[in-house]
């Protein structure tokens, strides 16, 4: 069983990095065309520029999931597979992480808290869900940097 | 882990007593290898299911295996 740990944890770790790679993509492709959006500075060349990084992302973000889910589908018929795999140390960083993405959400929010004051936010909705991506992105940072020390 | 919380530990040479690689151990206790690695070095200390886990499978006590440094 041992070896089968180690197979998947190194396969869990690499589906993660991807995830958190296209994670942060999508971030900072949404953050750079919200904020050009708001401040009616986005040519039409970047704007396409920053969709097809979005739609790139959103297909990384996709296969990185694809993969946890059939690393998570091999170890469900093996109880103490998926115990081993996803042991308490494993656990602790997910909930140390959840501090993590707490703060980079509230990052976010002072961000445009800012913003909206140098420059009135038209579109409230997509600031609340860049709020919620920053927090997600600082989750999966977190538990990566976390699960490598 | 609390931030100045450490344990000394006695897991390499318990292993090595018992000549088991770091992923034998892990196997042993039903956790990966990295954790045993992390508790290894003193970066984690673990719950005391899994200490007393450790030291059932090297047939010892966990006070054997763990210490607070003086």
């Amino acid at each position: 069983m041992s070896s089968s740990v180690e197979t998947f944890d190194g396969l869990r770790r690499r589906y993660f990095l991807i995830y958190l790679v296209g994670q942060v993509a999508f971030l900072a492709a949404w953050v750079v065309r919200l904020v050009l959006r708001e401040t009616t500075a986005l040519a039409v060349w970047l704007d396409t520029a920053l969709a097809i990084v979005l739609l790139l992302a959103v297909l990384v973000l996709f296969y990185s999931l694809l993969g946890l889910n059939k690393i998570r589908r091999a170890v469900v018929s093996d109880p103490a597979l998926r115990e081993a795999l996803y042991d308490e140390l494993v656990r602790l960083n997910w909930e140390r992480a959840w501090k993590y993405g707490f703060l980079a959400a509230m990052a976010g929010l002072a961000f445009f808290a800012v913003f909206n004051f140098l420059s009135p936010v038209k579109d409230v909705f997509a600031f609340i869900l860049t709020t919620f991506f920053a927090g997600a992105s600082g989750y999966a940072f977190a538990f990566y940097r976390l699960d490598r020390s | 882990m609390r931030r100045g919380e450490r344990l000394t530990n006695t897991l390499k040479v318990q292993r090595a007593r018992m000549d088991w690689s770091q992923e034998e151990l892990a196997r042993r206790i039903g956790v990966t290898r990295k954790t045993v690695n992390t508790i290894e070095n003193g970066v984690y200390i673990p719950s005391t299911y899994l200490a007393l886990k450790m030291a059932k499978a090297f047939g010892t006590t966990v006070e054997e295996l763990f210490q607070i440094p003086e």
